[in-house]
């Protein structure tokens, strides 16, 4: 499907024969007139700029991604409920059998609430940074999903479906609008300095759609590869062998001069030699000034923290410079709550770790956007994959997972600040006043970037695909 | 909206032409018979307009369902457990349906009863008539080649179908490509492997007229043909060595299905019967040949959650319904989960009838049955009697010495007289497999009075406290805590420190009359040295019980010397010892006999009940569904209570059978793909009505109907595509020709394609010298080894020799991209990929022109010609060009290339060729 794409978009570039060819396009097939997709792009150059369906709200998007599930009442929804009936078992399901196995009972949030900012919104102790940023920050506190395991619920947060081989929404996003600066990736991974979130690549695949929209990953830790020129060529002689290349290219392509994947490979190889400068040059955030430095956080002697807190650094320089999509992990995989939030067992110990970690770098990218004006067009989104149970496990001092109901927040990219959006039950179980899906949370997203969910599809095994599957309702009370 | 027409017709054609007149039918026809009543008494309520109760009869998935009654409307084989038989033959007013007038006579009700009686078969002719106008479905043509106007340049049937397109639109076939061109072209296709210098020298020399014809016999017999082949056949199915998901555990034992695979093409197996045996290779003593069916991803992380569990058991069985229907037949039966399929004649109660088939499936390893297996067994059976024999002296010796019976891996009592006491302290000092103790739980019981049942006072909710000498890391930081929480977890136990001197005491909330303390252990590092103490009256501990009064545990297996019995001599002892350390031997050597050669194949087993899951929800089980085929094709015979075999084996027999109109296409078209490109249904794995329609529909139907008579032979349909002129043609671009049809599926010419990321890296390889053609067998890295099954994969920079094979036979992780060739869009296993996409980005260009691994393999080239043509530089750089691209440079070129190798060295321009368009595509 893809190579008739990337052909039919040839085809039509080449306007004289253009009619002849959708005419015969359509006497083969009538049903595949359309292409595989409704986005129509220069396969030859898919990071194109691309206008959206609508005007948009948001032109880049930053998600942070708390791998692990946060607990969402230790640390953004407060629910008195809970302080109150602490000890007790959850009424209604006093003996509660969730992914590891049954619960206690219910345990207030471990952290005080207390509230901050001019909308007075109750926010955790335990992450003050972040605390003081609530007047641009829209809390959506009812989403629930779909799966109780890690995998699959990233996935499903990542790319709207809880299988595996679904494009991310950084894919999708790409492949709806391209990007702006075209010596960058459209989309870049970057992930946590403690590893690889659990669903790993699966998170920036680009799935059934073109390569292309994969993904990239790098970080301020972990270099993109191949990136260096091998140690025994020397800049000129490299020079040399892509001249060398591109006139034997050039004689080739004389015979095939109406095939313009060959052309694309190659301005692949330019595109690649830019990028050899333009990336180690991003990557470079220690020439940023002391100030944002100590902004982010990244000069703390905590190396985890400030190692983190160069990743946001580096989540800014990106957006900054018009790349379309990035992905920050915060937390990797699955080590008993070591490397990640998923804090089965001594949340006191554990979770302030992981809170320091990520507070105040995320803190610093907030105001850092502000005061530079780009907070009104980066819509910054930040989830985990779903929340932690009210009660702790029976003989633990850890919260089970929860995918009943949980919190996100987003700001900037048309949000409103200072709002909070839905809420779960009394003791924070189960999403109850305006529960969204994963799949409203999505649509919404695309939404802010002019894109409308039901109408950025793909062709894949039988079925024009969607972010969103056959869900998902823009939110509209949350947009300013 | 055709279903709509559907019910509207038969609504029609029924309703105005009551039966009730005739007599019963004595065989009963759900169209003729059933139908008609049911129209004339059930539908206005229970059809198109209204479905009361959620039932309605004009669909046969709903009329077999439940609606919203807990009872299934029609078991069939019995109409007294039949909801719809006990209420239309109700005697009571209000029960009996329909609820207005007499109820239906008593010839309708005999002839409902009789249909239900005999199996409530539903001819599936209503649903093929009325539904299935789609090309697809019709049964296979067998058109006559068309006559043409300029035969000329047709050689066979292929072309004169292909020139019958070209004709009217003012086209030809292009003129043959150049011998060169030729050669690496049906190299790349049928092997995926590049001509050598000499078999290109012998190809372009050779004159005589037969000397294509030759060429493609000797390719049809390559053994490397079957890896060409596979790696299209496991991109289909999207083989992958691990699980997936975040665990992705990997499947050490599933290659054997890579390796069947290849055997299979390469042995020319006739394709119906490689279908049969991939479903049910268990019924032709094939076993490696069902890993087909376990090549989906699927979550294998544990939980107590039962709502997870379900969901687990269907979304792996879902993944085995999607394989079957899409891979063999084409179509997207996936889609028919939650609901019927919203474009194609597939009900959602075909899905779970699919379902019902693999219901004894599950995924897992199994003995591979076979003349191996066999001999296997007669061995184990021969060592049964010494077994016996050991196990005999075992007794005698234990009722010689009065030891009490060894204690039990899991789960055993100590008893004693009973003692008053408030603390129990366990020394520990050896464990059975020499280990650091591992215990799940400790439980001291009460003795029993008139008034209290002996109780447990070790838990902590009876205010029991535990503590011990160090434990050891992992337990998510736990401790001893974890012997008196009352429950057994996966993940969570006692682990000590110290492999002896280990102590675990456990308070008592208070003193309590104890006499018996259950041990339960976790089967492995299992305590057989111990002491069971209490506080003695001098302020230090008194044993009431120890290990020494018990026969020692088979699977001890401690030094002799560390070994205590209790009034046993020393001469006993020694016996006792030997005769348990000969039959562990002898047991060891019968279990792994017996255990035999365990592939990841599926783990067989009665199957298990399938219901319609509501909406596809696993939480909202409704009837039960029996096997069988999808209703829009053909029905199978199977009892509900058919073996798993059984049912297996009916489905295989079902897909690949001649008159399946699907089958033999699908197959056809993957075949014509992988030549030109595209096929002539350009949705491979999908033939439904939301495919593309055929370019070439009687091509297709001609070719299909080929392979069947040649006996499903695949290298003779290849034998057809290679010798025609449509394959043999040049593929330069001509622009009046693409400006008619610019995506060359009319095939003027031969279109160019990219290689795939496997067949680049197999050519690197063979142009150094270097490639290791060694076949079959488990799989080299990619990757670092790992012991943390959570991190990600680091992928290996450099390989020596094992890593130098063809990439088919490196590991294959879910999920995870093979460094350098796996970013030419090699699919990563998570779904299915009967067509790859090719795109083109600098990440590429990055890992082809600047990676260790393509300049190391330009340096052996480098050094090898070198070697061969010392000081010649214009033949060192002939021979990259006949190694690389299978062709020597121009004058021109060579004119460029040497002074630039004289300067820089071969290797350089290695690294050039490597990176050239015409190294990257086949022309």
């Amino acid at each position: 499907m893809k190579t008739q794409l990337l052909d039919r978009r040839n085809f039509l570039g080449q306007t004289q024969f253009g009619l002849a060819g959708i005419a015969l396009s359509s006497l083969l097939d009538s049903q595949q007139a359309l292409g595989d997709g409704s986005i129509d792009y220069d396969a030859t150059k898919p990071f194109q700029s691309r206008s959206p369906h609508f005007a948009a709200r948001a032109k880049n998007v930053i998600v942070i991604f708390c791998a692990g599930a946060v607990s969402h009442v230790d640390f953004w929804e407060y629910k008195p409920e809970l302080i109150k009936y602490h000890g007790k078992p959850l009424p209604g399901n006093e003996r509660l059998i969730s992914f590891q196995g049954e619960n206690g009972t219910l345990q207030q949030p471990l952290w005080r609430f207390r509230p901050r900012g001019e909308c007075g919104k109750m926010i955790s102790d335990i992450i003050p940074h972040i605390g003081s940023c609530v007047d641009d920050l829209c809390f959506l506190h009812a989403v629930h999903t779909k799966s109780s395991t890690h995998g699959p619920a990233e996935n499903l947060m990542s790319s709207g479906f809880n299988r595996e081989g679904y494009p991310g929404i950084g894919a999708w996003v790409s492949y709806g609008l391209g990007t702006e600066n075209q010596n960058l990736p459209a989309f870049v991974a970057i992930e946590d300095p403690r590893g690889t979130p659990q669903s790993g690549t699966n998170n920036w695949t680009s799935g059934f759609l073109p390569a292309a929209f994969q993904g990239t990953a790098f970080s301020t830790t972990k270099p993109i590869q191949h990136l260096q020129t091998p140690p025994n060529v020397t800049a000129v002689e490299n020079r040399q062998h892509l001249d060398i290349l591109t006139s034997l290219n050039t004689l080739h392509q004389k015979r095939y001069h109406t095939d313009t994947n060959l052309a694309a490979r190659i301005s692949s190889y330019e595109l690649a030699a830019r990028m050899q400068l333009s990336i180690p040059e991003t990557t470079k955030v220690d020439d940023e000034p002391a100030h944002v430095q100590t902004l982010y956080g990244a000069d703390s002697p905590n190396k985890l923290k400030a190692d983190f807190a160069r990743n946001c650094i580096l989540a800014r320089r990106l957006v900054e410079k018009g790349v379309r999509f990035v992905q920050l992990f915060n937390g990797a995989y699955a080590s008993g709550g070591k490397l990640n939030w998923d804090t089965h067992n001594n949340m006191p110990g554990l979770v302030p770790g992981h809170a320091e970690i990520l507070d105040q770098p995320v803190a610093g990218l907030l105001k850092d956007l502000k005061q530079r004006d780009l907070l009104k067009e980066t819509l910054v989104f930040c989830c985990t994959e779903f929340g932690r149970m009210p009660m702790f496990q029976v003989g633990n001092d850890g919260r089970d997972h929860n995918p009943e109901g949980f919190t996100v927040w987003m700001a900037g990219g048309g949000v409103k600040g200072g709002k909070s959006y839905g809420a779960t039950d009394p003791f924070g179980y189960k999403a109850e006043q305006n529960p969204l899906t994963v799949h409203d949370v999505h649509a919404t997203m695309l939404h802010l970037l002019g894109l409308d969910h039901t109408r950025l599809t793909y062709y894949h095994n039988g079925l024009q695909r969607r972010l969103t599957d056959v869900h998902g309702h823009v939110v509209k009370e949350i947009i300013s | 909206m055709l279903r709509i027409l559907q019910i509207t017709c038969i609504f029609v054609v029924f309703y105005g032409t009551p039966t009730s007149a005739q007599s019963p039918a004595a065989f009963p026809n759900y169209n003729t018979d059933v139908l008609p009543i049911l129209v004339k008494h059930c539908i206005l309520c229970h059809g198109p307009s209204k479905q009361e109760s959620n039932y309605r009869v004009d669909r046969i998935a709903n009329l077999l369902s439940t609606g919203s009654s807990e009872l299934p409307a029609i078991v069939p084989g019995d109409p007294l457990k039949s909801h719809l038989w006990q209420r239309i033959s109700s005697n009571e007013d209000a029960e009996r349906m329909p609820p207005k007038g007499q109820g239906l006579s008593s010839d309708e009700k005999a002839t409902i009863r009789t249909w239900i009686e005999a199996g409530a078969r539903t001819p599936t002719a209503v649903i093929n008539n009325a539904k299935t106008d789609h090309w697809s479905f019709q049964a296979l043509q067998n058109p006559t080649p068309p006559i043409l106007k300029n035969p000329e340049s047709a050689i066979n049937e292929v072309d004169a179908f292909v020139l019958a397109k070209l004709e009217p639109r003012r086209l030809s076939l292009s003129a043959p490509a150049d011998k060169y061109t030729l050669i690496r072209r049906i190299y790349l296709i049928m092997l995926g492997l590049q001509p050598t210098e000499q078999e290109i020298k012998t190809f372009v020399n050779d004159e005589s007229p037969d000397a294509y014809h030759r060429l493609v016999e000797d390719i049809l017999s390559s053994p490397h043909y079957g890896e060409r082949w596979a790696q299209h056949w496991l991109d289909c199915v999207r083989y992958a060595e691990s699980t997936g998901y975040e665990i992705n555990k990997s499947i050490p034992n599933i290659y054997p299905y890579r390796d069947y695979v290849i055997q299979a093409f390469n042995a020319d197996l006739p394709y119906d019967q490689f279908i049969r045996e991939q479903i049910a290779g268990d019924a032709y003593r094939k076993d490696a040949a069902t890993g087909f069916l376990m090549v989906g991803p699927h979550d294998t992380n544990p939980s107590p959650d039962p709502r997870l569990t379900a969901m687990q058991f269907q979304d792996g069985h879902d993944e085995i319904i999607k394989t079957v229907s899409a891979v063999t037949m084409g179509l997207t039966l996936g889609c028919a989960r939650c609901h019927d399929h919203k474009f194609d004649p597939l009900t959602q109660h075909d899905y779970y009838r699919i379902q019902s088939i693999f219901a004894g499936v599950s995924y897992g390893s199994r003995v591979e049955q076979g003349d191996d297996y066999d001999r296997m067994k007669t061995e184990a059976d021969r060592l049964k009697p010494e077994i016996e024999r050991l196990t005999e002296n075992a007794a005698t010796l234990q009722e010689q010495t009065g030891l009490q019976q060894a204690i039990d891996l899991r789960e055993y009592d100590e008893h004693f007289s009973a003692v008053e006491t408030n603390r129990i302290r366990f020394l520990i000092n050896r464990t059975n497999d020499g280990s650091n103790p591992e215990l799940d739980d400790v439980e001291i019981w009460t003795v029993a009075t008139d008034n209290e049942s002996s109780i447990n006072v070790a838990h902590r909710d009876y205010g029991a406290v535990a503590t011990s000498s160090p434990t050891a890391k992992g337990n998510q930081g736990k401790g001893p805590e974890l012997l008196i929480d009352g429950s057994r977890q996966l993940l969570l136990y006692f682990k000590a420190a110290d492999k002896e001197n280990v102590w675990i005491e456990i308070q008592l909330n208070q003193s309590h009359l104890i006499d018996r303390i259950t041990i339960k252990p976790r089967g492995r590092a299992v305590p057989t040295d111990y002491r069971i103490q209490i506080p003695s009256a001098d302020e230090g501990w008194k044993t009431i019980k120890d290990s020494r009064h018990r026969y020692p545990h088979l699977t001890d297996t401690g030094d002799i010397k560390k070994i205590q019995l209790l009034g046993v001599t020393d001469k006993q002892k020694t016996a006792i010892v030997q005769n348990s350390a000969s039959l562990r031997a002898v047991k060891q050597q019968y279990d792994e006999l017996i255990r035999g050669r365990q592939l990841y194949v599926g783990r067989l087993h009665t199957p298990r009940n399938t219901h319609l899951m509501e909406g596809g929800d696993p939480e909202k089980p409704g009837a039960v569904v029996g096997p069988g085929f999808l209703s829009a094709l053909s029905d199978i015979q199977l009892d509900d209570d058919s073996t798993d075999i059984q049912r297996r084996k009916a489905l295989g027999d079902a897909i690949a059978s001649k008159s399946n109109p699907l089958t033999a296409r699908v197959i056809t078209n993957r075949i014509w793909q992988h030549y030109f490109g595209t096929g002539i249904v350009d949705t491979p794995s999908d033939f439904g009505l939301n495919g593309g329609r055929p370019s070439h529909g009687q091509l297709l139907d001609w070719l299909a109907s080929y392979l069947i008579e040649h006996n499903w032979s695949l290298k003779q349909l290849h034998r057809k595509l290679l010798l025609s002129a449509t394959f043999r043609q040049a593929s330069h671009t001509k622009p009046e020709a693409f400006s008619i049809d610019a995506n060359s599926r009319l095939l003027w010419r031969f279109p160019p394609q990219r290689l795939e990321g496997e067949v680049l890296r197999d050519m690197v390889l063979q142009a150094s010298g270097k490639l290791n053609t060694k076949q079959f067998g488990e799989p080299f890295n990619f990757f670092e080894e790992t012991t943390n099954q959570f991190a990600k994969r680091v992928p290996l920079k450099t390989f020596d020799e094992t890593g130098w094979r063809r990439m088919i036979y490196g590991e294959k992780v879910r999920l995870t991209q093979v460094g350098i060739f796996g970013v030419f869009d090699c699919p990563d296993g998570s779904q299915m990929t009967p067509k790859r996409s090719v795109s083109t980005s600098a990440v590429q260009a990055l890992a082809l022109f600047n990676s260790e691994f393509v300049n190391r393999q330009a340096q052996f080239m480098a050094d090898d010609i070198s070697s061969q043509f010392p000081d010649d530089t214009e033949k060192q750089i002939i021979c990259a060009f006949e190694r690389i691209l299978s062709r020597r440079p121009t004058q021109q070129e060579l004119q460029q290339l040497v002074p630039f190798v004289e300067d820089e060295g071969l290797h350089h321009l290695g690294r050039i060729l490597f990176n050239l368009n015409e190294f990257v595509f086949i022309n």
